[in-house]
């Protein structure tokens, strides 16, 4: 099974990412002066290329080539609500779609495991997922 | 075969594309970051840090050392075509 999560990005957004990562494109090129890295030479070039076109949006995917997901009604409907209902925690996602907690704790852990959410830290050590894209493409 | 089949077609694919473009292919436990844009494209197999690119449309080559980007291999397949 192939799939494809998208997203558009702004080269704004994108140069803001990188900004954050390195400080600026000065502070990494000095670090690849030093170190001569690989992973610094491409990031480096791909920021000056993708700040190119400044008004054109980045496509951002995410493919995941995998035989172990098995997505079905329920993980639909729990991708749809994260997506489209903003839930505080998992136990709110059970309750909505009125599911067993235990079981869709582990659909959801699944899903992430398998990268198709994340989570962020909500109050009191409790995970809240989140779904970054704004549209998934299953091939199969 | 049948992912090295994917494999190859989903690369093609994202390196076809006219726009700019991230992607992120998982595949097999390995992660390879792709970066498409006017100016060229970039491929680096994450982990081993080992960089594919074509900045500038210098032409193909790949970065086989990590820890040294001036070392580079030409590749033979004229990638401008």
């Amino acid at each position: 099974m192939m799939l494809t999560l998208i997203k558009e990005q702004t080269t704004d957004e994108y140069d803001q990412i990188m900004k954050a990562k390195y400080g600026s494109m000065e502070r990494l090129e000095k670090q690849l002066e030093k170190t001569h890295e690989n992973i610094l030479y491409a990031e480096l070039n791909n920021w000056k290329l993708l700040l190119q076109d400044p008004e054109e949006p980045i496509k951002v995917k995410e493919i995941i080539i995998t035989d172990n997901l098995n997505i079905g009604e329920n993980e639909l409907e729990i991708l749809n609500f994260i997506k489209n209902g903003k839930p505080r925690s998992i136990r709110e996602i059970a309750l909505k779609i009125k599911k067993d907690p235990a079981n869709t704790t582990n659909k959801i852990n699944h899903l992430a495991k398998e990268g198709l959410i994340s989570f962020e830290k909500g109050v009191k050590n409790s995970k809240i997922p989140v779904l970054n894209y704004d549209k998934i493409e299953i091939a199969i | 075969m049948y992912f090295f089949t994917i494999y190859l077609y989903v690369i093609s694919n994202i390196l076809l594309y006219m726009g700019k473009e991230q992607t992120t292919l998982h595949i097999q436990g390995k992660s390879i970051y792709i970066v498409k844009a006017t100016g060229g494209w970039s491929l680096i197999i994450m982990g081993d840090n080992i960089v594919l690119d074509d900045y500038h449309g210098k032409g193909g080559h790949i970065h086989p050392d990590p820890k040294e980007h001036g070392k580079e291999i030409k590749i033979k397949h004229d990638t401008q075509k």
